[in-house]
């Protein structure tokens, strides 16, 4: 018995029905065509918003004089080097600033199998600091801060995991940034660390990140004693009411002839990063553009192919009495449903695409992106998708409407 | 009441690769309520094009069909679907079973198209079934059905409606002689039962044998 459905509906999934392999195909090419551009746009906005995201609540970083750049990714993202030194005694110059709120210390030089030991001061735990941050730097329970005066290690949630860190293990770290397996025995220094707290995941690059006293870091032996007092950069946080005091510091820290370098404001350079990406960025606009072109073709060559396969179909309706126009209902259901299915597999397509890219991205980078495309963007995809799919069938449904009916009634010579 | 009434029908097929244009002509043609008559004609003399125009799926050129008393209009398509829906069933010499519908919703859909859906419907598809001894293949698709079984399940559909008229399109012409001689009887008892006019048209002298009323098709005038 036939379902009571509107005929329209009946004849487009019974056609769907009778050509069910090529329907598949036709849905999983517009499942992954369509998923990928969404996945495409989403990243997009995912990795802008959680780089911005990233420089947590500093303002500006102090570091040798240098591209600004670099210093905001070896201090805030923990990429690449510090551009070189800056005297210990910054620190208190600008904590005595009176637009200053806070001033962290940061020492790089140091890794355990590829994770960064960053020497810093407590006060970058500093609840005060992060208030008003989406994510702070938490301390697990059991854990403790580490004594300034000890070799003692914080290890983020990440760096943590990864090495299988336990309160109480001990390590010993390895000079440089980069680790190399075949070479990290001669650069391993003597000292041994003890892990005495674990921090929550933060979903910033802090995971990532064995953190530990400053003097640990600068005294380690085989370390240049003439450096024993110098830092790799500040991290600067200004008072609320600070208002241009980052313009005047920057101008006095970046005049000509200076040794130093105040990266300021923080967000600008990470939007000037986002400029060094800007052809990938376009790039992935291109691929979000052929992709949805691509979805499009999908259903024109689905739909015609259908359409070629059923002409005779459609006599033969007719010639039993269907109407012209209920048959062109039925290829635009036709085209409507496979839009359904294939906007369902592309919402899937394009979570699972994000979520393995915002997983490879926090592992490597410790940025962590949202893992599903955001609600409005799927919903908009998805019905961007059905437009097409209707846009695609208005020919077909023309050609049906319009073919003559006594010609296709032959069976196929 | 006249099942069929055509008068002054013309139709012209333009010129198409390696033809000349045809003109397709019939001056007059009644058929009574529940009548049977045979079209004769040698291939390519137009059988089929006037089945077609008969049953509205071809637009004449000029000239007039009335279908149980109501005239097939030249121009409204939907009011020619209707009508076909109503008063006609076609017999097709390939049957045109739609493959994706068992047969009961081969029947059904027809129906539908109609506008006949209901329990007296449904009761009078089935009770057709069941007479042309379909009922145990009516979850079937038509694939699944002999040639025979084919045959009746196009005749089921054609009389689904309680058409006033059906057309026969070369109804025989692949069948041996047994089979030929008793697809053309269960057609002609069928239309009976169930008082409806039939027009065949054909070239197949054993069937011609059979019918009462014979008309013979002019051959093709060349087109003007
Ligand atoms: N769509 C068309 N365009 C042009 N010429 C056509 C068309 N359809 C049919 N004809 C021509 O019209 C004539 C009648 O064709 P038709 O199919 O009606 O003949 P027929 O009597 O049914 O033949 P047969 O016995 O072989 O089925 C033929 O000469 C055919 O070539
Ligand atoms: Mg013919």
């Amino acid at each position: 018995m036939i379902p009571r459905l509107p005929s329209a509906l009946l004849l487009a999934a019974r056609g769907l029905r009778q050509h069910a392999a090529s329907s598949w195909c036709a849905i999983a090419l517009l499942a992954l065509a369509s998923g990928g551009a969404l996945a495409a746009l989403a990243l997009r906005e995912a990795s802008a918003r959680a780089f911005a995201a990233g420089t947590g609540p500093f303002d500006a970083v102090l570091g040798a004089r240098g591209s600004p750049l670099q210093i905001v990714l070896s201090s805030l993202y923990h990429l690449e080097a510090a551009p070189g030194l800056v005297p210990e005694a910054e620190v208190d110059k600008l904590s005595d600033h009176s637009a200053v709120a806070h001033a962290v210390p940061l020492v790089l030089g140091d890794n355990h199998e590829g994770w960064r030991l960053v020497g810093t001061s407590p006060g970058l735990f500093a609840p005060e600091l992060w208030q008003g941050q989406p994510a702070a730097p938490r301390l697990l329970a059991g854990g403790r801060l580490f004594d300034p005066a000890r070799q003692e290690i914080v290890a983020g949630s990440q760096a943590a995991a990864a090495l299988g860190l336990r309160l109480g293990d001990h390590l010993t770290p390895t000079h440089g940034l980069d680790y190399a397996a075949e070479t990290a025995e001669d650069h391993a220094h003597e000292e041994e660390f003890t892990v005495v707290g674990l921090l929550e995941p933060t979903g910033t690059p802090i995971d990532r990140v064995l953190w530990t006293p400053v003097h640990a870091v600068q005294h380690l032996g085989g370390h240049d004693p003439a450096h024993a007092h110098d830092l790799s950069a500040v991290l600067v946080r200004f008072r609320p009411e600070a208002g241009a005091a980052g313009f005047m510091l920057a101008q006095n820290y970046n005049a000509p002839g200076g040794t130093l370098t105040l990266a300021w404001p923080v967000a600008a350079h990470v939007a000037a990063l986002f400029e060094r990406f800007a052809w990938a960025d376009r790039l992935m606009g291109v691929a979000a553009a052929f992709a949805a072109a691509l979805s499009a073709l999908c259903v024109v060559i689905a739909l015609q192919a259908s359409l070629a396969q059923r002409r005779r179909d459609w006599a033969i309706l007719r010639a039993i009495g269907a109407r012209a126009p209920t048959l062109g209902a039925a290829i635009l259901a036709e085209a409507l449903l496979l839009g359904v299915a294939g906007a369902a597999g592309a919402v899937a397509v394009a979570a699972g695409l994000q979520s393995l890219v915002a997983w490879q991205i926090r592992i490597r980078t410790g940025v962590l992106l949202a893992p599903v495309p955001p609600a409005e963007l799927l919903a908009t995809g998805a019905g961007a998708l059905l437009l097409t799919c209707a846009l695609a069938a208005l020919w077909p449904a023309w050609t049906a409407l319009r073919s003559p009916v006594a010609e296709h009634l032959a069976p196929p010579a | 009441m006249l099942a069929l009434r055509v008068r002054d029908l013309v139709k012209r097929h333009s010129a198409t690769a390696g033809a000349a244009p045809v003109e397709i002509r019939l001056d007059a043609l009644d058929l009574e309520a529940g009548a049977q008559l045979a079209l004769r004609g040698p291939s390519g003399c137009g059988k089929t094009t006037l089945l077609h125009l008969i049953a509205g799926i071809l637009r004449p050129d000029s000239g007039e069909i009335h279908l149980a008393g109501e005239l097939l209009p030249a121009t409204a398509e939907n009011t020619r679907d209707r009508l076909r829906a109503r008063h006609l069933g076609y017999v097709f010499q390939t049957f045109n079973l739609l493959q994706g519908f068992t047969v009961r919703e081969n029947l059904q859909l027809a129906q539908r198209f109609a506008g006949r859906e209901g329990t007296e419907a449904d009761a009078h598809r089935e009770r057709l079934l069941a007479e042309l001894g379909l009922a145990p293949f009516a979850h079937r698709l038509p694939a699944r059905l002999s040639h025979g079984q084919q045959q009746r399940v196009a005749l089921a559909r054609a009389l689904v409606n309680r058409p006033a008229l059906v057309l026969a399109d070369e109804p025989t012409a692949s069948l041996d002689d047994a089979h030929a001689a008793a697809a053309l009887s269960l057609l002609r008892e069928v239309c009976v039962s169930h008082g409806a006019a039939l027009l065949l048209a054909t070239h197949d002298e054993r069937a011609l044998r059979a019918f009462p009323a014979v008309r013979d098709l002019k051959p093709l005038a060349p087109a003007a």
